[in-house]
């Protein structure tokens, strides 16, 4: 066995402002180089825990009355402890869904009044995968 | 005290994660090319599949047992490998020594020892929901001994994944049910040595008078024989020296006859190796490369040929302009050529090695490569490339039962039903 290299975990990419508007050496240096920041980092805004979350694709329109619509991108977060009312991922009998929690009524309830809430009985194997922190919509000519 | 954590059937544990439909089934892996069985899971283990055997030898027994097959996935199990590294290291005070990519040492001296075992069961725990990986905690006085105590947490379901060994007889009463082969540092051969001083258990090992322990294999088997009786003696970061030799080499996914592939492939072996070697921050003095058919061909040929590399240099052009220009020479027509491959040798420290007064190396060939690197490392290998690389369409591995890359393309990701 060997000590393997690893690739660092940091989730963090920077899409920033530059740090530095005028490099050039002899030009007049910008005046708002000292008011820099250092950008947003929209990873920062909406990823707690990078080493414990992964993205998902939604597809489906059981969870449209809370805003997730096929096709968004959800951004699911492992490390949080879910609680009833959160937006979780779970693997009910083998395969991967997303409902609100209910745990005090023992269900899983869809977001869509044409779907029933699912009840979780002692035999069904219910685990929960994380909580869905947010889904990202795409609005670019969504009314065209 | 030091702990190991070990991810258990790692790889095959990996391809589960986002698949809750197969999590109760057998899983193996298979090495590049589909070759052969590189990780199975207990599942697979208890129908008899054995590791390292031809995959193509196995096909049938593996399809009897219901057994699921994945080819290799290095992009996921990376990922997820280094997503428990992280999180480890987050929550322990003294930090992680990561030993492999599904191993790591913890130092556990600032834990008081009462809480121990209460605090591996926490890492444990964590792991399993963070990243939806079984891993086994056990924890000793010594690094030999804490690779001792993952024996216990394997064998023994009752300890829920956990083993503290903090007294000798507790040590001594597991090294006496464990084969003297898994002693960490005990090849096989070593251990055939060992069997034939009537030695079997590790518990022999640990009596092992020093001075026989010497003779037979000198000062490592003297300090395992120390570790393995409570004295600490192999470092905390036992740190990769600067390799020797570099070598990157594969199979091709399919034969080659014809010179171009054989090109594109050693140029591109040779700028990985060239990776390497500047991640190392060393030279090299010396190139070989080697074309071959399949030792089993009807035709069979095989040959090397190396050139040294006056100033040494860490330059992907130069290296791979060289490569390109070994095989050159190597080809023969009419073969069927199955693998290539090249090695980098006589590698030095770059701050040690003597400039060359007839070749001097170029400071900005040093910085172009530090561009290309860190483009290579942000946007994925390949990113920036030499033309002479190609295409990488037939040498390419094959990979045919590869699960997505779930973590790290963006096509990839898991897709969920809401119904």
């Amino acid at each position: 066995m060997k000590i393997a290299s690893l690739i660092p975990a940091c989730r963090r990419t920077t899409v920033l402002l530059p740090l530095y508007l005028s490099r050039v050496a002899a030009g007049f240096p910008s005046p708002a180089d000292d008011y820099l920041d250092g950008g947003l980092d929209l990873n920062e805004h909406l990823i707690e825990h990078p080493a414990a979350t992964y993205f998902a694709r939604a597809e489906g329109d059981s969870m449209i009355e809370l805003g997730i619509f096929t096709g968004d991108l959800l951004i699911v977060d492992r490390a949080v402890q879910a609680v009833d009312g959160d937006v979780v991922v779970v693997a009910i009998d083998g395969q991967l869904t997303i409902k609100v929690l209910d745990l005090a009524h023992s269900r899983l309830l869809p977001a869509n009044k044409l779907y029933q809430p699912i009840e979780i009985s002692a035999e069904s194997q219910v685990d929960i995968e994380g909580v869905v922190i947010h889904a990202v919509h795409h609005l670019k000519g969504a009314s065209r | 005290m030091i702990g190991l954590c070990d991810m258990r059937s790692f790889y095959c544990a990996c391809e589960k994660v986002f698949r809750p439909d197969i999590r109760d089934r057998g899983v193996v892996v298979t090495s590049n090319n589909d070759g052969v069985v590189v990780a199975l899971d207990d599942r697979a283990k208890a129908a008899g599949i054995k590791k390292f055997e031809p995959y193509f030898k196995q096909r049938q027994l593996i399809k009897r047992a219901g057994v699921l097959t994945f080819s290799s996935n290095y992009e996921l199990y990376g990922e997820v490998s280094a997503r428990i590294m992280a999180t480890l290291a987050e929550l322990v005070p003294n930090g992680i020594e990561v030993y492999s990519i599904d191993e790591c040492f913890v130092d556990f001296s600032a834990v008081p020892r009462t809480e121990l075992k209460a605090y591996a069961a926490m890492l444990r725990d964590t792991i399993w929901q963070q990243q939806g990986i079984k891993m086994g905690v056990s924890i000793a006085p010594t690094k030999t001994l804490a690779k001792l105590g993952q024996c216990a947490t394997k064998q023994f379901p009752q300890i829920e994944g956990v083993c503290v060994l903090e007294h000798e007889p507790q040590w001594q009463w597991l090294a006496a049910r464990v084969d003297i082969s898994e002693t960490w540092g005990i090849g096989r051969k070593l251990t055939r040595k060992l069997n034939a001083r009537g030695m079997s258990t590790v518990a022999d090992l640990s009596e092992m008078a020093k001075a026989d322990a010497r003779t037979l294999q000198g000062i490592t088997l003297v300090r395992t024989v120390r570790e393995l009786q409570g004295e600490p003696c192999i470092d905390r970061d036992c740190q990769p020296q600067p390799k020797q030799n570099i070598i990157s080499s594969r199979s091709f996914g399919q034969k080659q006859t014809c010179l171009q592939p054989l090109q594109e492939a050693v140029s591109h072996y040779a700028v990985r190796a060239g990776v390497k070697l500047r991640a190392q921050s060393s030279l090299c003095f010396r190139l070989s490369a080697w074309i071959q058919t399949s030792a089993h061909d009807a035709k069979p040929y095989a040959d090397e040929l190396s050139v040294s590399l006056p100033g040494g240099t860490a330059d992907s052009r130069e290296l791979s302009r060289v490569a390109v220009a070994l095989v050159g020479k190597l080809y023969r027509p009419g073969y069927k050529y199955a693998k290539a491959g090249v090695m980098l040798q006589d590698i030095r420290p770059e701050q040690f090695a003597q400039q060359d007064l007839l070749a001097p190396r170029s400071e900005n060939a040093a910085r172009l490569m530090k561009v290309v690197d860190g483009v290579n490392q942000r946007f994925g290998s390949g990113a920036i490339k030499l033309a002479r690389q190609g295409g990488e369409s037939g040498f390419a591995m094959k990979r045919a039962m590869k699960s997505p890359s779930y973590l790290t393309r963006w096509r990839e990701i898991p897709r969920i039903r809401l119904g």
